[in-house]
């Protein structure tokens, strides 16, 4: 339960970063919480040589409201973004879902980016970012790209952030301020990575659900506004459609069933506080 | 860079008031170091991967997880473990004595990390709500109590610090 002989630097610029990534990028990693990072050093599964910490630099600590949406970089942590001022009217989303992301302890260190990096297929942040279809802004060397949420996780904790690229920071943008938002999961312990997390945003004319716990990865589908009981036969159908496969923790009949009572319980929640 | 895999570094950082400098492998914990090199005995070792809390320690007046944090990552930083609060309120504090009157302790195995995460909750939010309590406690494992008298503890602890303010 001890990381592996290792090296450490801590750029105080993403451009020294950037360049420090790409002397090694197959052997180095960036540290940001070291939430996820620094538990696989423990277990030793991953093997890194360098250790490319990104806490110094200034410019990443930054927390943007702009007309369009939210602009986070990439050392803010979960709990930072959570005492974030009017939060729950800039993001009601994130706001209803940050408390759901581990403890208290851990969202102290925790960043946005580097949940969305690791990309665990329970992670609320990923769903939250998937839903609402953000952007994410990825540095090297030679280039700076953006890549839509679409496009960005690929599978079970892997992304389209290649090996000599940094996640300089994540933007979501605004909804609607009539649309109704709710979130809701299910875990054993409160804090615990959740078997089930859903999220919806309800708009005048469809209803997204984001549902993760079922796939390697976020899964979102839009439905038409439905009455109650065409609520719980599409949720049915859903259930199935995805495919979901049991683990060790929870059989696949098992999360069927947690989708459709989540799932609607998350639609109903959300139904409540639209304004159309 | 350093070129020889696992080099020591030097680190200076302020712990429990004193300033610390030292070299250090970037492979060590800092859980590991606050036990092993400064001797500081009181931050206990469970899981190491974050579940236990048994490390929680201050980072920059923050409760985070000593075992998910290198040493080399305090360089320039505040520590305070659980021997600071104790000498800072010259015996015990509001929580300590709560948790003594309550009887939320039995092994003492979790309590360091549980004051820890208190201390810096219940000092940062006014009027917190009992759910809020159970969710920063929810942070740690427990294996005597069964978490009640550790709540009473801390919702008490919650009402003086908020009539002291
Ligand atoms: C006890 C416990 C409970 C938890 N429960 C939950 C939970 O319920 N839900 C949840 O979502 N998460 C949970 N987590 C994980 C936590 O949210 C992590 O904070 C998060 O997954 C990773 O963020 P980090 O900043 O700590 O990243 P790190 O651990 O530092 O990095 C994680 C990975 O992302 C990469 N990375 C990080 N930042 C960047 C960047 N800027 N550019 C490129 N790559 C980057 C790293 O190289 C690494 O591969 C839990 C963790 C613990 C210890
Ligand atoms: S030892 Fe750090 S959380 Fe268990
Ligand atoms: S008192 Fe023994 S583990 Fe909590």
């Amino acid at each position: 339960m001890k990381p592996p002989y290792l090296s450490y630097v801590s750029p105080k610029t993403l451009d020294e970063a950037a360049f420090l990534l790409d002397q090694d990028c197959e052997n180095s990693k960036i540290l940001a919480g070291g939430q996820s990072l620094v538990t696989m050093l423990n277990m030793r599964l991953i093997h890194p040589k360098i250790l490319v910490d990104i806490k110094n630099i200034k410019a990443l600590n930054s927390i943007n409201a702009t007309d369009e949406g939210l602009l986070i970089g990439a050392s803010v942590t979960q709990q930072e973004l959570l005492e974030y001022k009017e939060l729950s009217i800039v993001s009601p989303l994130l706001y209803k879902a940050l408390p759901w992301v581990g403890h208290y302890q851990t969202r102290t260190k925790g960043t946005i980016c580097g949940s969305i990096a690791h990309a665990d297929p329970s992670s609320e942040i990923p769903l939250c970012f998937a839903l609402l279809n953000g952007k994410i802004k990825l540095k090297s060397l030679k280039s700076t790209r953006e890549v839509r949420a679409d496009e960005f996780q690929t599978g079970m904790l892997s992304t389209a952030c290649k090996s000599n690229e940094i996640i300089e920071s994540v933007f979501f943008p605004h909804l609607d301020s009539k649309v109704g938002i709710a979130f809701n999961e299910f875990s054993f312990r409160k804090g615990d990575f959740s078997l089930l997390s859903v999220a919806v945003i309800y708009r005048e004319n469809s209803i997204t659900v984001g549902i993760t716990g079922m796939t390697d990865k976020p899964d979102i589908t839009v439905f038409p506004i439905l009455s109650d009981d065409k609520i719980e036969d599409a949720l049915n159908d859903l259930a199935w459609n995805l495919k979901g496969i049991g683990d060790h923790i929870a059989s696949a009949r098992y999360k069927r069933d947690l989708l459709r009572k989540i799932g609607k319980l998350t639609i109903g929640e959300a139904k409540k506080c639209q304004k159309f | 860079m350093s070129k020889i895999l696992g080099s020591k570094k030097s680190i200076s950082f302020t712990f429990n008031g004193t300033k610390v400098e030292k070299e250090v492998e970037p492979r060590i914990l800092l859980s590991d170091f606050i036990r092993d090199s400064l001797g500081k005995t009181g931050t206990h070792v469970g899981c190491e991967h974050g579940i236990c809390g048994a490390c929680t320690i201050h980072l920059n007046g923050r409760a985070v997880r000593s075992c998910l944090t290198l040493a080399v990552q305090v360089d320039n930083c505040e520590i305070h473990t659980i021997e600071f609060i104790s000498g800072k309120y010259n015996g015990l504090n509001i929580i300590q004595k709560n948790f003594k009157k309550y009887f939320a302790l039995q092994c003492g195995f979790c309590t360091p990390g549980i004051i820890m995460s208190l201390c810096d909750y219940l000092y940062r939010n006014n009027n917190p709500s009992e759910q809020e309590i159970k969710d920063v406690i929810s942070g740690h494992l427990c294996r005597c109590t069964g978490y009640s008298s550790i709540i009473k503890a801390a919702v008490e602890s919650a009402k003086e610090i908020n009539n002291a303010e």
